[in-house]
């Protein structure tokens, strides 16, 4: 019989949005004055809206399970994750949790800049619940994980990003907790960290402790959880096994060639720069969601740049409709940079000749910072194009599952019985290179202050 | 998350620690604070290891302030304005006011904003909020312990001869902890709705410090208005300060009057603080 981790009732949450100024904190003159105010006009004119970003929401965790929950920007889903860690307090309804629950909210939260590497080790322990004793007892452990060993008594802020992540994420994954609550953590840091912060909690998963996940991967999602939740402006829409829940999320995206992304309620990220728009159209200039393959489709949108930031990469990634990464296209790469004045603007990535196989694919835009420790804005999924079937390349049938990409190469017939061997001089010239390369990514820390500090 | 003592492992038969997320009583508040003492060290230490990191002298600062500050004082309204100083010298009478009041308005300041300052903590992770403004406290506490030492030195160096008086000491500087914690819990709980403490808090310890007998005795205070100078909790403890190192009269009405104004301040910031604080995440 398996036991209960978590139960949530009828779990509810409510704002209260201030249509008339709109802050959410107030001067003591204002309130003193617009309470004045009401009292003589008798009127109340400031009008008030109340969002329910959580509206009963019921569910049960049991022990060992692993729970994902997934949902657009907004549905809730972090409103949900701070009832459970007890951050902020349902307006309505109750959750009993049965065990020690962590959360990894983000990566770093709670270090320091100006501390070294070991007081922060202790700092970040004790923040996300961990005690003296545990942290002493693991200690070694945690910083061999991290590989910072000869840095462990330099301030953290003369830390590479890289060192910073791992030293980070390796206090996180020693937590011996029963309920681990997951946030996003992947969205921040390269693929081979994300693969190993992946695969510490399926480990934890495994030894029998509860994880909730949430995350934008549903390939991710799919990998690690069983049951999943997909919340829908606030409310539940679907609960049950991954697969079922997953798909349903991927079928009910509305899709869109333009949308007005200044309406998402809750940023996604700092807001250093903000996604307002984005737009799909074709080579004359139509918006469009419908394409043939070997279209060129153009990503248009406007991002507002807020405040002087050194640099802003930008990048726009393409996903297929189950969720499986197709592209990450940089700014850089196309040696493009958007500067750092603080306006409005309008980009455009055009892509050309897109041979992808008939289907759904999303585009999400993203916003970091140079080093990828920031995220400024992301707008995830916010557009969705289809690729149908014919046109000018070719009319034959492509199902998605013999391939994703239309290649057209050459062919070429050839009346020699065997071509002749080529040298093999350049490929060993490359592989050389390649092996420099790998030599000179060795981290030593640096001087540049981090970021930001929590 | 909730019993910092236990750690089951998740297969073992113990029974775990159940947490229901509704709404709390003040009494589970406190034995929450108990709960997340490690939490609270370290924050504190954190405080403490911050404040002087990257200063040439250190931790000679925490000496230096209250000393130069007290010489200037001396010389500006010992020597030129000719204040009476009960019969002590004046260097000593005013070093003795400004141990508890450095303490106090340190304490303060530093707490006063110090949910703010945490506010990264305070949106990701759970711990009882009021841990934040008494580990600013404690840092000024510290700061407290050292420039008392400077104080017995003092004391030797005038060559005072301490009563057992001064074994009421520990008490005087509980009053003053209590005092501080109240008002700091007060002005920090507010703070995150109204950022106009950050910048009135300044002034109103800078009028609150002529209003409490620092640079002058507290006898310059007419008879008749004694009972409402009193009011202000700080002339209890700075009066029961000077008594208890240099002597005098024992000032039990002033004394009084701040225990019971202490306690009220105590309690009126602790339970506006436990009002306010499931919101913090939402606003701050």
């Amino acid at each position: 019989m398996s036991e209960i981790a978590i139960r949530a009732e009828s779990l509810s949450k409510s704002y209260r949005i201030d249509h008339e100024s709109g802050a959410r904190y107030r001067t003591l003159r204002e309130s003193l004055a617009s309470l004045v105010s009401n009292r003589l006009r008798r009127t109340n004119r400031t009008s008030h809206e109340t969002i329910w970003a959580l509206k009963d929401v019921s569910f049960e965790v049991n022990r060992g399970e692993a729970l994902g929950i997934i949902g657009r920007n907004g549905a809730g889903k972090s409103t949900l994750l701070k009832i459970l860690t007890r951050v902020t307090a349902p307006t309505a309804g109750k959750a009993q949790i049965y065990g020690r629950l962590s959360s990894l909210l983000e990566v770093g939260t709670g270090f320091h800049p100006e501390l070294t590497g070991r007081e922060n080790i202790f700092l970040n322990g004790a923040i996300l619940g961990m005690s003296r004793r545990d942290i002493r007892r693991r200690f070694d452990e945690i910083v061999e994980f991290a590989e910072t060993e000869r840095f462990l008594d330099t301030p953290v802020k003369r830390y590479s990003s890289g060192m910073y992540t791992r030293l980070a994420f390796s206090v996180a994954a020693h937590l011996e907790t029963d309920i681990l609550v997951v946030d996003e953590v992947l969205a921040v840091g390269d693929a081979e960290f994300q693969q190993k912060c992946l695969g510490k909690m399926e480990d934890v998963a495994g030894r029998g402790r509860t994880v909730i996940f949430v995350s934008h991967s549903m390939a991710a999602i799919n990998q690690l959880c069983t049951t999943a939740i997909l919340l829908d402006a606030g409310k539940v829409s679907a609960y049950g096994a991954t697969s079922d829940v997953v798909g349903q999320y991927v079928a009910g995206r509305n899709p869109d060639a333009s949308v007005q992304l200044y309406l998402r309620d809750l940023p996604n990220g700092t807001g250093g720069a903000v996604f307002e728009w984005a737009e799909l159209r074709d080579s004359q200039g139509r918006l469009r969601q419908d394409f043939s393959i070997g279209d060129d489709i153009a990503v248009t949108f406007g991002i507002r740049l807020a405040a002087h930031l050194p640099r802003t990469t930008l990048a726009v990634d393409i996903r297929a409709s189950d969720g499986q990464p197709i592209a990450h296209c940089l700014d850089d790469d196309s040696r493009f940079n958007i500067g750092n004045e603080v306006s409005e603007r309008t980009v455009s990535v055009t892509f050309d000749d897109v041979r992808l196989y008939p289907g759904s694919y999303t585009i999400s835009l993203r916003a970091v910072n140079v080093a990828n420790t920031e995220l400024f804005d992301l707008a995830e999924d916010c557009l969705t194009f289809r690729i149908i079937d014919g046109g000018k390349l070719t009319m034959r049938w492509l199902p998605r599952f013999t391939g994703l990409v239309l290649l057209t190469p050459n062919w070429q017939l050839s009346n020699e019985s065997r071509p002749s061997v080529r040298s093999a001089e350049g490929t060993t010239r490359g592989v050389i290179a390649a092996a420099s390369m790998r030599g000179s990514l060795n981290e030593v820390p640096h001087r540049t202050a981090r970021p930001r500090e929590h | 998350m909730t019993n910092g003592g236990t750690r089951e492992s998740p297969t073992g038969g113990r029974p775990l620690p159940k947490i229901v997320i509704e709404p709390q009583t003040a009494a589970a508040q406190w034995l929450e604070l108990w709960r997340f003492r490690d939490l609270f060290r370290t924050l504190a230490e954190r405080d403490i290891r911050l404040r002087y990191r990257q200063t040439a002298l250190g931790i000679v600062w925490v000496i230096l302030q209250p000393l130069v500050a007290s010489l200037i004082f001396a010389v500006i309204f010992g020597q030129f304005a000719k204040l009476p100083s009960d019969g002590v010298p004046y260097v000593l009478f005013v070093f003795s006011a400004l141990l508890p009041w450095n303490l106090f308005s340190g304490g303060v300041q530093r707490a006063g904003n110090s949910l703010v300052a945490n506010a990264g903590l305070v949106t990701k992770i759970y711990f009882p909020r009021s841990i934040i403004p008494i580990a600013s406290v404690s840092a000024a506490l510290l700061d407290f312990v050292i420039a008392g030492s400077v104080m017995a030195g003092l004391l030797i160096f005038f060559g005072i001869h301490v009563t057992w008086a001064v074994l009421s000491m520990p008490v005087l500087v509980a009053l003053a902890v209590a005092l501080t914690i109240g008002v700091s819990l007060f002005i920090s709980a507010l703070n995150v709705y109204y950022r106009d403490f950050s910048y009135a808090l300044p002034f109103i310890l800078q009028i609150w410090m002529y209003a409490t007998p620092v640079v002058y005795a507290s006898s310059l205070v007419p008879e008749g208005w004694k009972i409402i100078y009193g009011l202000n909790p700080m002339v209890g403890v700075i009066d029961g300060f000077r008594w208890a190192l240099l002597g005098g009269m024992f000032p039990a009405t002033t004394l009084v009057e701040s225990i019971v104004v202490t306690s009220i301040l105590f309690v009126v910031g602790t339970a506006v603080f436990s009002r306010v604080e499931r919101s913090f995440a939402d606003v701050i």
